[in-house]
């Protein structure tokens, strides 16, 4: 297993990222973070501001990670819980997409049909195929990570694939 | 398929110029000014808001006259002189009434004027809180750790609503204020989703399941969590007392000279026809003598 370079090794407890140790972990976890914050969010400018709230947090934060998986699983949560707390921003409960925010989403990226019924689909199973799919986490791990029973995990992926299905239809199980 | 959904979420990449950018915001947190973000959230709260509910009092002085140190603005609407802003309509239908699904009731407005002293709401039957960005007023206003703990390892918070929730909240201002408008008044039906919430959220149900009394526990909980991802809870009014159903805020607001001004808000809470949680608010001007 990787170690960490940049943290005192032998020693339980970090007192405080340095700006080297986070500089480090940004590069090492930056590009999934910002997804996991993006599938959540939706749009651009939210996903940032959530993606630099999370690592603010690492930053101040004096936890202890025993590895790279367990920073990762940390800061996974935490960016959950991120996009979770900005949600219940007053403004959000209330306030529905918006026609210029969808917009605004799709010029930032180039359009993938894939991508739009994904982004369509409830949060809580988007963001379960995004670590089932593509962060190739096991069920059970995503049980862990998320906090839920691994039930629910397969639910959730199930519910998730057949939805893409009936959107876009068998093309895209290669048929 | 696995391929295909990869390679859509492969997609979702951020290019070098934004990793930068945050890195650099990351590492510099002071140079991103706490009142320029604060005023952004204003901003997008005020101005992206399609159903948000906020009610808006233009308290401006319209008299010259030095002894009068703030007065109501005259709309130029003919059915009032205060607002609710609702983006469901133009502003030219504005109304002094409004009407919120919302399944975990609440109220949420500000208050913009000019010199104001202070100002004190109280309500009846529930609970008011502040959320204060000006971070002028009472720590628990702009602290969430006062009122809430958060334990880093496990990324549980506890919420303590006793340390927030008062009937009555009284903010002084100096008289070099002028932000009224970056503190809000929240009203929330805390007494209402506390005897909701008992018995496993046994009075809560899901949109359009009304007529379905029968739910199973795991049903009632999904419905409660909003965890299916198609429906938030709402609350089942039926055997709550219906004088507990309304409330009324008081709001008295006094200038550096002394001058008061009361405005009340008027809320009742029902469900609607298809069983979601509606909070209807209406202004009312409650003339100074019966106040005596």
């Amino acid at each position: 297993m990787e170690k960490l370079p940049l943290f005192v090794q032998g020693k339980k407890y970090v007192a405080k990222y340095s700006h080297e140790a986070l500089t480090a972990a940004y590069d090492r976890h930056f590009d999934m973070i910002y997804r996991i914050c993006y599938t959540l969010m939706g749009n651009v400018h939210d996903t940032e501001d959530a993606v630099q709230s999370v690592f603010i947090k690492l930053f101040n934060s004096k936890m202890c990670f025993s590895d790279i998986e367990h920073e990762k699983a940390w800061l996974i949560k935490v960016a959950q819980n991120q996009c979770r707390d900005y949600h219940k921003q007053w403004w959000r409960k209330k306030v529905t997409f918006t026609e210029s925010t969808k917009e605004h989403a799709v010029h930032t990226r180039e359009s993938n049909p894939v991508l739009d019924e994904v982004m369509a689909l409830p949060k809580n199973l988007r963001v379960a195929l995004y670590l089932y799919y593509y962060e190739g986490y096991k069920q059970s791990e995503i049980a862990t990570l998320l906090g839920i029973n691994i039930n629910t995990v397969k639910t959730r992926i199930r519910r998730g694939k057949q939805c893409l299905k009936i959107k876009l239809g068998e093309n895209m199980y290669g048929k | 398929m696995e391929s295909k959904i990869k390679n859509a979420f492969e997609q979702i990449s951020p290019s070098n110029t934004q990793k930068e950018t945050i890195l650099k915001n990351v590492l510099n947190p002071k140079k991103i000014s706490p009142k320029k973000h604060t005023r952004e959230k204003v901003f997008i709260g005020i101005s992206a808001a399609v159903a948000v509910l906020t009610l808006i009092l233009y308290l401006v002085p319209i008299y010259p006259a030095p002894n009068v140190a703030f007065a109501l603005s005259v709309s130029d609407e003919e059915d009032g002189r205060i607002k609710i802003m609702d983006h469901y309509r133009e502003r030219k239908n504005y109304t002094s009434k409004v009407s919120n699904v919302n399944s975990r009731p609440s109220l949420e407005f500000y208050i913009e004027g000019k010199d104001i002293a202070e100002i004190e709401l109280t309500c009846e039957n529930e609970y008011l809180y502040v959320v204060d960005w000006t971070k002028t007023q009472e720590e628990k206003f702009w602290n969430p750790e006062v009122y809430q703990t958060f334990d880093e390892a496990t990324q549980r918070s506890t919420f303590y609503p006793e340390r927030l929730y008062d009937k009555t909240v009284k903010l002084t201002f100096s008289k070099e204020f002028n932000d009224y408008d970056q503190i809000w008044y929240r009203w929330t039906a805390w007494d209402l989703y506390t005897w909701a919430a008992e018995d496993n959220f046994s009075k809560f149900q899901g949109v359009g399941v009304a007529e379905k009394k029968e739910l199973s526990q795991k049903e009632r909980l999904n419905i409660a969590s909003g965890d299916n991802g198609t429906a938030n809870g709402h609350i089942l009014l039926e055997g709550y007392p219906k004088e507990k159903l309304q409330d009324k805020i008081l709001m008295k607001i006094t200038d550096h000279e002394g001058n008061v001004e009361i405005r009340t808000i008027y809320i009742n809470i029902i469900n609607n026809e298809i069983g979601q949680t509606v909070v209807n608010a209406e202004f009312q001007t409650v003339v100074n003598a019966e106040l005596k």
